[in-house]
């Protein structure tokens, strides 16, 4: 029978551990472990190590099954993700915003001015009334900015 | 045939598992459940080894196994489902590293303390848990054969398993390992 030199016996000693050997093949490792002192110093070393367990934290698997079953849009879109991307599209897509406001027809009274506003980003209309006040695509909501990403997509 | 030359020639995919990713792919609960408790602590195992920083290992974990289960479809049975895993675990982990880097969120005065998850010298003299000892001896070895000695060590990796999870050959998965044991024997003197 083929001494096993200490190099090989080192190169498989972990799936001996693992019981990924031949039953055969690993007693003789065990032997060869049992008479070499620096095969067993560096064994016991990988054997623990073997035995080194890192506990799982508390409710990691809840949380990673609540966000695995959420749906899946809401559970990968950030609302940073959403303001950056709402805005890129605008100013890729002509960025120039227009306010439709009606233009006075000659000789026809003009139309109070509480009427609603039509913004136009790009080739969407979004009420300017749900930006009243609002400077910039930053100020907009989640849910707005969802909609009007959604309203870009299709 | 050896049984070690036997493993290595075919996939690691017994029948049950190819069943649970079918279920699974097709919105099984059950399946998903399983599937996360079976791999989860390895998964986490992975991600606390690379980031050595709780929070960020559970976020890492939990991005790993989200990015799997949402990918089910990609998973083409090449390697093993196991092994898959473990490479997203590894990038994922990577990932999140990176994140953290970016946003500076560690202070000076944090970055100079020492992380909690590692003890001080004189704890570790005192440490009578060998496993926990060598675990933590094991944080200040290079990434590479740090990760090459624990996939082969605690998770029981081939060498070719170990390049795929590491993206690297099966050579130089042995070359870190041998040297990350070697290495650990000299920290440990």
């Amino acid at each position: 029978m083929t001494i096993l030199n200490c190099e090989y016996v080192r190169d498989i000693y972990p799936d001996a551990l693992h019981g990924r050997m031949d039953p055969e093949l690993a007693q003789r490792v065990r032997e060869h472990v049992a008479l070499c002192d620096d095969c067993a110093a560096e064994c016991a070393l990988v054997a623990a190590l073997y035995h080194h367990e890192t506990p799982v934290p508390a409710g990691l698997h809840e949380r990673v099954i609540a966000a695995a079953t959420q749906p899946r849009r809401r559970a990968l879109i950030r609302p940073a993700h959403l303001a950056m991307a709402a805005t890129l599209a605008a100013a890729l897509i002509g960025g120039a915003i227009l306010i439709d406001t009606q233009q006075p027809v000659p000789g026809q009274p003009r139309q109070p001015t509480a009427r609603r506003n039509v913004l136009h980003v790009g080739a969407v209309g979004v009420d300017a009334t749900m930006m009243t006040g609002k400077t910039s695509l930053d100020d907009l909501s989640v849910e707005q900015l969802e909609k009007l990403l959604g309203e870009m997509e299709s | 045939m050896n049984l070690q030359a036997a493993q290595l020639l075919e996939p690691t995919q017994d029948v049950a598992e190819s069943d649970l990713l079918a279920r699974a792919r097709a919105g099984d609960g059950a399946a998903l459940d399983l599937l996360v408790r079976r791999y989860l602590p390895e998964v986490h195992a992975i991600t606390a080894r690379l980031l050595n920083d709780r929070d960020l290992a559970q976020d890492a974990a939990q991005d790993a196994l989200l990015n799997a289960l949402n990918g089910l479809s990609r998973f083409r049975g090449d390697a093993s489902f196991r092994t898959w895993l473990m490479r997203i675990a590894v990038n994922a982990a990577r990932t999140v590293g990176r994140r953290k880097t970016r946003r500076r969120e560690v202070s000076l005065e944090a970055a100079a303390e020492r992380p909690a998850d590692l003890p001080d010298a004189a704890a570790l003299a005192g440490q009578k848990d060998d496993a926990a000892r060598v675990a933590a001896v094991l944080e200040k070895l290079p990434e590479k054969q740090r990760m090459a000695v624990t996939l082969r060590t605690q998770h029981g990796l081939s060498y070719q398993e170990i390049a795929v999870v590491l993206d690297c050959s099966a050579g130089a998965a042995r070359v870190n390992y041998h040297l990350g044991v070697k290495r650990l024997r000299e920290l440990m003197k």
